[in-house]
């Protein structure tokens, strides 16, 4: 690999042994994975900090990494945790030992200049730009950042993503170089509508049938941001698809020519995903916010919520990053959807907290990527369906 | 063989070759190195002070940090040798400075078994006596 004369004097261990260590890593990964230089990047997100995912090993080596100098070169964000910080209420496996670990693992980002705002929509927190290159280790936020930012990241491991903040680089390899983000397959989609549970089964075809990366999708000119969240989300949760190409929203080369494969999807085929996954009853809880709410969406579930008379009779909860919720709170929203019983819980999701498993909760969503984690991480019964099937299930 | 984590010193212990890719997070116990992958023929062998034979990684990112709580534990092994050498177990010999080398044929795998002794000096030199 091409190391610059910095490069090399900060692999040499010239600039501290945090650095040294972060570019190790960087530099013997990428050039595993044939990277012939490294590139400096903008902005990081560090995934795989959740004490429930991580452990103790996770939170020895960070603390390690902080004491031995690390420090953050690029803004840095990081992805929830387990609970809410200031309510951690309703979450059955959080105990006070979970709660002070996870918030050694905090402290000690926060030391290292990361911003303490847990959420997997880093986007929401900081202004990232078109063209930007970034090391992002969170599925969903790779998917928003390549398709609908326009920015360029691979999804990076979490460990990773921490060298890569440290370093202020990442090695040159996938869809950082242009001829990687060409569409090499085209989806031919005959069913759309504006709703995040149809976007995320699009999603799940998507990551379920594309061989060759990376797909374009077209037929769904007019999609909107929340729907493109929800369809990245799944499509990088089921596929470990990085990026979707979508005419009229993501800035690439839109040659045609290199496509090998074309799917149609058919409105059958929608159809029949969204009714095997509704649900026919009131579910013990609801989730919203998979990736986090935006301000916008939370303004709409208000909207949802006061055309309905009643009020939630079940666990009604929205998930959102702490700078969306206080936004949200000066606007008066998170108020009025407390009178309707919803919750709008912050630093976390459903997703990445503990102790599902040992109970048999029901829980419906619009997100697949939440259900499709309930099941396979929780072992819970999960549902799919839009905001309003959900609050006409939940309201009395 | 190609050195990713190069050795130092010469390394010289027994060895032992897992037949599947290897998760650090879930194949092996952090706390007392016994390899617990359900699927291996090899289970319940320690993979501590050994060479670890491996043909891939597989699995969460989290298995760096496992890697990591190993030598934290002073249960890692000796150094690794694979087929194919994936992101998340360089960032993980890295990290917690175990030699790691890839290059070794696919089928030396086909068999999971114990190594009477292994012999890897600095520069990816391998020496092993069934």
């Amino acid at each position: 690999m091409y190391l610059t004369r910095l490069e090399e004097a900060a692999l040499a261990g010239e600039y501290g042994e945090a650095i040294r260590i972060a570019y190790e890593v960087i530099v013997k990964v990428g050039e595993a994975l044939g990277a012939e230089k490294l590139i400096p990047i903008n902005h990081a997100h560090i995934s795989g900090i959740s004490y429930n995912n991580i452990g103790d090993p996770g939170l020895n080596f960070i603390r390690e990494i902080m004491e031995k100098g690390g420090k953050f070169k690029v803004p840095t964000t990081i992805n929830p945790i387990g609970l809410d910080l200031d309510d951690p209420t309703g979450i059955p496996g959080v105990t006070p030992e979970f709660i002070r670990k996870q918030k050694e693992i905090i402290d000690n980002i926060a030391s290292m200049g990361g911003k303490p705002v847990m959420t997997c929509t880093p986007y929401y927190v900081d202004r990232v730009q078109s063209g930007w290159h970034l090391a992002w280790g969170e599925s969903s936020a790779v998917g928003y950042a390549n398709t609908y930012i326009s920015a360029w990241t691979n999804r990076e491991g979490g460990p990773l993503a921490l060298m890569a903040a440290i370093a202020g680089e990442t090695y040159y390899s996938g869809v950082h170089i242009p001829e990687n983000r060409l569409p090499r397959t085209r989806f031919n989609v005959e069913y759309y509508e504006n709703d995040q549970a149809v976007s995320s089964i699009l999603g799940e075809i998507i990551a379920m049938q594309t061989r060759i990366k990376q797909p374009l999708i077209k037929g769904i000119i007019g999609i909107r941001e929340p729907e493109v969240k929800s369809m990245c989300a799944a499509a990088g949760a089921v596929g470990n698809i990085e990026m979707c190409i979508i005419p009229g929203i993501t800035k690439v080369n839109m040659d045609e020519t290199r496509i090998e494969e074309e799917i149609t999807v058919e409105k059958a085929d929608i159809i029949t995903e969204l009714e095997k996954y509704e649900p026919a009853s009131r579910p013990d809880i609801v989730f919203l916010g998979c990736p986090h709410v935006s301000v916008e969406e939370l303004r709409d579930i208000a909207r949802i919520a006061l055309n309905h008379p009643g009020r939630a009779v079940n666990s009604f909860w929205v998930a959102a990053s702490r700078s969306v919720y206080n936004e949200a709170l000066s606007e008066g929203i998170i108020g009025i959807l407390k009178k309707k019983n919803i919750r709008v819980m912050r630093d976390t999701c459903i997703v990445v907290s503990p102790g599902w498993k040992e109970t048999n909760a029901s829980v419906a969503t619009n997100s697949f990527k939440t259900m499709f984690y309930m099941k396979r991480i929780h072992g819970l019964e999960s549902y799919l369906a839009s905001v309003n099937k959900l609050v006409d299930l939940s309201f009395r | 063989m190609k050195p990713i984590v190069d050795t130092s010193t010469i390394i010289e212990g027994g060895g032992l070759v897992v037949e599947n890719p290897i998760s650090f997070l879930g194949d092996v116990d952090p706390e007392t190195g016994v390899l617990v992958q359900p699927d291996s023929r090899v289970k319940g062998e320690i993979v501590s002070n050994r060479v670890l034979f491996a043909p891939e990684g597989r699995g969460s990112t989290v298995g760096s940090y496992i890697m990591y709580a190993l030598k934290f534990n002073r249960k890692q092994p000796l150094a690794l040798v694979m087929h194919k050498a994936e992101p998340i177990i360089i960032t993980g010999a890295v990290i917690s400075d175990i030699p790691l080398l890839d290059g070794m044929p696919r089928d030396f795998y086909g068999t999971p078994r114990l190594l009477r002794k292994v012999i890897i000096e600095p520069g990816g030199w391998v020496e092993i006596y069934e």
